[in-house]
């Protein structure tokens, strides 16, 4: 009986329908995400590999350490790794082109800008924090000072950079992406063959050393070329209507 | 509601491509006709503030097309777009809510019944790669009505679309321009007739025709007759 | 707030109906406390308690009851789309739920029709989930004494 009764209670309180609620509802403000909401949800669409490619390499690091591989080879192969991130990097962050989406995400609240200032900040946390971490792990085994070791570590890593940020912002369309990987390439390749422990002259740290300040240099400019500009996609040249 | 165009021009170096427009848009459906190469995908990209004018400005209620209040209240459907591989029809339409500035308990739930609304239901879980062309129309079109936007711009919304799928996306265009500015371009003559309120001739840059459609259109064929008369002779020569 | 708005909407209504038993009025009241709801609040809090909501809702009724005076009740039976049973069984326990306080009605309201949980009931009236139970249950047996056996045949 009481579930008679419960069952009657549900329709016991029914009220005469509604007359204005789909015209609330359609009108209805519903209140916004942040862009820190934004900004986690752009977390969430970061490719796996970005993390993984990460995380294998402090891996390898760390297990090369274990079994007390010579530290000047650990370096040097980092050095010459390291020029693959930014590759990596660089095709997140042109993806909504690669993908034919951007057209559509400068169109939104939150727009490509947004969306390409997040990618950019969110991959330069992780390559900060893997190169941090490589930094603070190896330096101290290393015995050279911090600074030598930043030059060797990170040169080949900034040549990638610059390459890379200047070929975006000179160029269009995908080839730019071509020129990204074959310049990744090419400093990886130099690093290997150039920079290795081998036969390392005094010159040769010299010429490291001011490859270092160029790079970074070099860098940082085309970055803050590459954050202020509009995007001005193919179409802009194109006279398509 | 007033969406005002006021003298937009887009210069190219050798091409005027949008030549001096203005107008003034309040609530129901524009159509906006054209050939290609007319400037109307111009004109509809300078209105969506993805592409910087030469000259002149526009602006919904008095807000600029290039601040955030604008795009806010504004759905966009380009003519060509693309995906992230493996996007499924559901996870597109949450993505492009998280950049609508939807939450995404909101996100969900809008998502679902656009694709309701939209005929996409069953293949919700489907990814895009498998989706015929009309269909990804249809979900280009649920995404511009994630934020319910006030101005509705989609260009060659129908293209791609069979003769059913064009009567529902007619119904449906109908019931969305009640309290809302839509603006749609197309090439054929046939999609304005049967559901702007307003139709927009555009040519080399210009609106040479602008007035509702039964004013400029006595007879059945007029529209189809105006627009050949303006534009006959190219596709003739063409 | 789990459910979409739109239930919400019917759910929040029912309960302004039965405080004000005018149907424009309840609707009125019901968008406001939407309104208020998400007030100022541009950015959703993650469950924010439902009972909020009704809390919202109920200082609306009580406003509005200090502004005028309520219209009076209808007194007619809602239409049901049950058969003719229910619909008797509906009219039965409403003149038996009429015997019950109002603060008891609204509680049986909220669990029964609305489906609000013992632990949100508990957080609207203010009183220990121990308490709001005894409530119901001491509505439910209420209930059954005034209402005949026959009825629930």
């Amino acid at each position: 009986m009481n579930e008679k009764l419960e069952k009657a209670l549900k329709g016991a309180f029914d009220a005469p329908p509604p007359k204005r609620k789909a015209e609330f509802l359609l009108s209805f403000e519903y209140p916004a995400a942040s862009r820190g909401d934004f900004f986690m949800a752009q977390l969430g669409y970061i490719r796996k590999r970005v993390w993984v490619m990460s995380a294998l390499m402090v891996a390898a690091v760390m297990v090369a350490l274990h079994y007390q591989g010579d530290i000047n080879v650990i370096v040097w192969v980092c050095a010459s790794f390291l020029p693959f991130f930014v590759l990596l990097g660089i095709t997140e962050l042109a993806k909504s082109m690669s993908y034919n989406m951007a057209e559509l995400e400068m169109s939104c609240r939150y727009s490509l800008s947004d969306i390409t200032l997040a990618r950019l900040g969110i991959i330069g946390a992780v390559n900060g924090l893997t190169c941090i971490i490589l930094t603070a792990v190896l330096s101290r085994v290393s015995g050279m000072g911090l600074f030598t070791f930043t030059v060797q570590m990170f040169t080949p890593y900034l040549m990638a950079c610059c390459f890379s940020l200047f070929s975006l912002n000179r160029f269009r369309g995908k080839e730019r992406l071509y020129i990204c990987g074959g310049a990744s390439c090419f400093v990886s390749v130099i690093s290997m063959v150039v920079f290795n422990p081998f036969n390392i002259v005094p010159l040769h740290e010299n010429l490291l050393f001011w490859l270092f300040w160029l790079s970074l240099a070099w860098t940082m400019a085309e970055a803050i070329k590459f954050i202020i500009k509009p995007e001005d996609y193919p179409w802009n040249l194109s006279l398509t209507a | 509601m007033e969406l005002v165009i006021d003298r937009l021009t887009k210069q190219y170096k050798n091409k005027i491509a949008v030549d001096r427009v203005s107008l003034s848009l309040k609530q129901g459906i524009y159509g906006l006709l054209g050939a290609n190469g007319a400037g109307k995908t111009t004109l509809m990209r300078m209105m969506c503030g993805l592409l910087t004018p030469t000259g002149g400005e526009v602006k919904f209620n008095g807000i600029d097309v290039k601040q955030e209040d604008y795009r806010d209240a504004l759905g966009y459907m380009p003519q060509h777009f693309g995906y992230y591989p493996d996007f499924t029809a559901m996870g597109f339409l949450c993505y492009m809510a998280s950049l609508k500035g939807l939450t995404k308990h909101r996100a969900k739930e809008k998502s679902a019944e656009l694709l309701e609304l939209v005929n996409l239901t069953d293949v919700a879980k489907k990814k895009i790669k498998t989706f015929s062309g009309g269909m990804k129309q249809r979900l280009g079109i649920a995404q511009s009505l994630l934020n319910n936007p006030k101005i509705l711009i989609l260009d060659e919304p129908t293209a791609g679309l069979d003769p059913k799928e064009r009567i529902k996306f007619r119904n449906l265009l109908s019931q969305l321009g009640k309290n809302r500015i839509v603006l749609l371009s197309t090439h054929i003559v046939s999609d304005i007739e049967d559901i702007a309120d307003v139709v927009l001739i555009m040519k080399d840059g210009q609106i040479i025709e602008n007035g509702k459609v039964d004013e400029i259109v006595s007879d059945r064929k007029s529209l189809e007759k105006l627009y050949m008369h303006h534009f006959g002779e190219e596709e003739e020569n063409a | 707030m789990s459910l979409p708005l739109q239930e919400q909407y019917d759910k929040v209504y029912k309960y302004c109906w039965f405080k004000m038993k005018n149907a424009h009025l309840a609707e009125d009241l019901t968008q406001e406390t939407f309104l208020r709801f998400f007030a100022g609040n541009k950015y959703i809090s993650r469950g924010k308690p439902l009972a909020y909501l009704y809390t919202i809702a109920k200082n609306l009724c009580i406003d509005q009851f200090r502004k005028k005076v309520a219209e009076p009740l209808t007194g007619e039976l809602e239409d049901t789309d049950a058969g003719l049973e229910a619909v008797e069984l509906s009219a039965v326990l409403q003149d038996a739920l009429k015997i019950l306080p109002e603060d008891v009605q609204e509680i049986l309201l909220l669990q029964y029709a609305n489906d609000l949980s013992i632990g949100e009931i508990a957080t609207f009236t203010g009183l220990s989930r121990f308490a709001v139970r005894r409530k119901i249950n001491g509505a439910l047996s209420k209930l059954k004494s005034a209402m005949r056996e026959e009825d629930f045949a």
